[in-house]
């Protein structure tokens, strides 16, 4: 349960980090949350990659991830641009 | 040798309520999702129809996925298997790869709510309590160690 709860948390504070990032009007704001939704985003798909646990399909599919990861790489460069 | 394994009954029970679990956090995504959308012209909110659509299809897209987790999350329970020798516990785990513990390297256990945690130098297994004959494997276990 505690592990549980740690790991909706740790969620709440990606989507709330996701939030900010597309929704603030300072260009720093969205540039710190967005650098660490990026972040998470990584290490994500990192830990995903070396996990044992999962099987080779579903490893396989946790590479869409890169679809939300480039979208918000192009729209911070196209805010600094 | 002795194989120990998930029923599909329980397996299915612990990705049920796994899922449960997420459930809150799924539902905060999907409104921060409306959220952000809505945010450049307040396209959804304004507009009953396009508002009831886009919570039909969240809602259609959230029950699918937690069909889809809760068929693939007991596939991959069900691929689980501890075996145990006389010498050694091995855990085979859904990528194929598996955990070896010989029963003489044991650092630790402990009995935790979730199961019987084995640890050696950096390997751990846990035997998770809703495991098929649990008992029989933990006993199994705590005899090898003693």
């Amino acid at each position: 349960m505690i592990n549980s709860l740690k790991y909706n948390l740790v969620g709440i504070l990606t989507v709330i980090c996701m939030v900010v990032a597309y929704t603030a009007e300072e260009k720093i704001i969205k540039l710190i949350t967005g650098s660490l939704l990026i972040i998470a985003l990584i290490f994500s798909l990192i830990e995903t990659q070396r996990s044992i646990e999962l099987s080779s399909g579903q490893k396989q599919l946790s590479w869409i991830i890169l679809i939300p990861l480039l979208s918000l790489v192009g729209y911070l460069y196209k805010i600094y641009e | 040798m002795k194989e120990f394994k998930y029923s599909n009954e329980k397996a299915k029970k612990v990705m049920k309520t796994q899922m449960i679990t997420k459930i809150p956090l799924i539902l905060i995504a999907s409104f921060a999702g409306l959220y952000i959308a809505n945010s450049k012209n307040n396209m959804i909110f304004s507009n009953k129809l396009v508002l009831s659509l886009t919570l039909l299809i969240c809602l259609i897209a959230v029950s699918i996925g937690l069909f889809l987790g809760i068929k693939n999350g007991t596939k991959m329970l069900l691929q689980n298997i501890y075996k145990v020798t006389e010498t050694s516990i091995e855990r085979v785990t859904p990528s194929g790869k598996s955990i070896n513990i010989a029963f003489n390297t044991i650092d630790n256990h402990k009995i935790h709510k979730k199961g019987l945690l084995i640890s050696a130098k950096k390997k751990n297994i846990l035997i998770p309590i809703e495991l098929d004959e649990y008992n029989v494997l933990s006993t199994l276990i705590l005899k090898q160690i003693k």
